[in-house]
């Protein structure tokens, strides 16, 4: 089955110091997952907690700590949310937050499940930032998203680039991200950049594939192996 | 691509958002979130260390000006139940 990419919400607004409410529509449709992208300051020892979608507990998929801008990344995915219009409930650990926060969702259906295996991230390397993506599986869901002190101008997936931003927030960095649906066969490899219009600027680079229903991830095993027949 | 409009009061203690509509008018966005700017957010900013450790509590704010609006939530899609606006005076 292949992935569908269905509503989007995001925000950049300031926190109550420990919690933070916004809805989203998730879409209808068989398979859903909702991906979930928040960025806070984590000066101090602040920390993004939990995420919640229509009371159920998402899960962490992936952690970044850009100690470098202050902020911390997190992706949560919840598998087969409610659908229709539902509150995303993030809450805040580690001190009091009430600096600007970066909050993007995005529903997908057709996803398997669990929906992700796959994540990686470079937390500040000089621009451009480019990792390679190793183990991805046909028809996947690539998102990644970029931290910077100036804005990252340029999104590469799998050399398709000048991918248009999913969202462009700031909250005294600038934090944005774009997508990418992989189709047909691939390689199991592919390169994902990040880049800023200035060319001294640093930035994080934080990805991660969501499957798509029935996909399975190539094997990474590149070593050479002895068959007895 | 809507942009959601959110009142901003304070309810038991806590700065609490409630979309109350949703426009599409880049001038009411940028209106709304220059005024926020230079009211709550500018607020926020000078005593973010004093609300960290919890010398300064946001009623010092709210005390004085009960309620603000931010536009700073984008959706892709059509929210059903909040009004399509062009002006502050529909808020």
């Amino acid at each position: 089955m292949a992935i569908v990419i269905g509503n989007k919400t995001g925000s950049q607004l300031n926190p109550s110091g420990s919690t933070q409410t916004l809805s989203h529509n998730m879409s209808t449709g068989a398979d859903g997952a909702l991906l979930i992208c928040v960025t806070a300051n984590n000066s101090g020892g602040k920390q993004i907690g939990s995420c919640s979608y229509g009371g159920q507990v998402m899960s962490t998929s992936s952690t970044l700590n850009a100690n470098t801008f202050a902020q911390q990344q997190k992706y949560f995915i919840l598998n087969n949310p409610p659908t229709g219009s539902n509150n995303i409930v993030v809450t805040y650990s580690g001190g009091s937050q009430f600096n600007k926060t970066s909050i993007f969702a995005v529903s997908l259906t057709g996803v398997a499940s669990p929906a992700s295996t796959t994540n990686g991230k470079l937390a500040s390397n000089a621009t451009p930032n480019d990792l390679t993506a190793t183990g991805i599986a046909d028809n996947s869901y690539i998102f990644t998203s970029g931290i910077a002190n100036v804005a990252p101008v340029a999104y590469t997936i799998n050399g398709v680039g000048n991918l248009p931003f999913q969202f462009n927030h700031n909250i005294n960095k600038r934090v944005g991200g774009a997508e990418l649906l992989l189709t047909g066969s691939g390689t199991g490899f592919l390169t994902i950049g990040i880049s800023t219009a200035c060319s001294s600027g640093s930035l994080s680079n934080h990805y991660i594939e969501i499957l798509a229903s029935g996909s399975t991830p190539p094997s990474t095993n590149t070593g050479n192996f002895l068959l007895c027949m | 691509m809507h942009t959601l409009i959110d009142k901003i009061e304070l309810i038991d203690n806590v700065m609490t958002y409630t979309e109350v509509a949703q426009t599409d008018d880049d001038v009411l966005i940028e209106e709304i979130n220059l005024n926020y700017d230079s009211t709550l957010g500018q607020w926020i900013e000078t005593n973010i260390t004093g609300l960290e450790e919890g010398t300064i509590l946001l009623e010092e704010f709210f005390n004085v000006t009960p309620l603000a609006y931010v536009a700073r939530t984008t959706i892709s899609y059509g929210h059903s139940d909040l009004p399509l606006v062009t002006s502050m005076g529909e808020l």
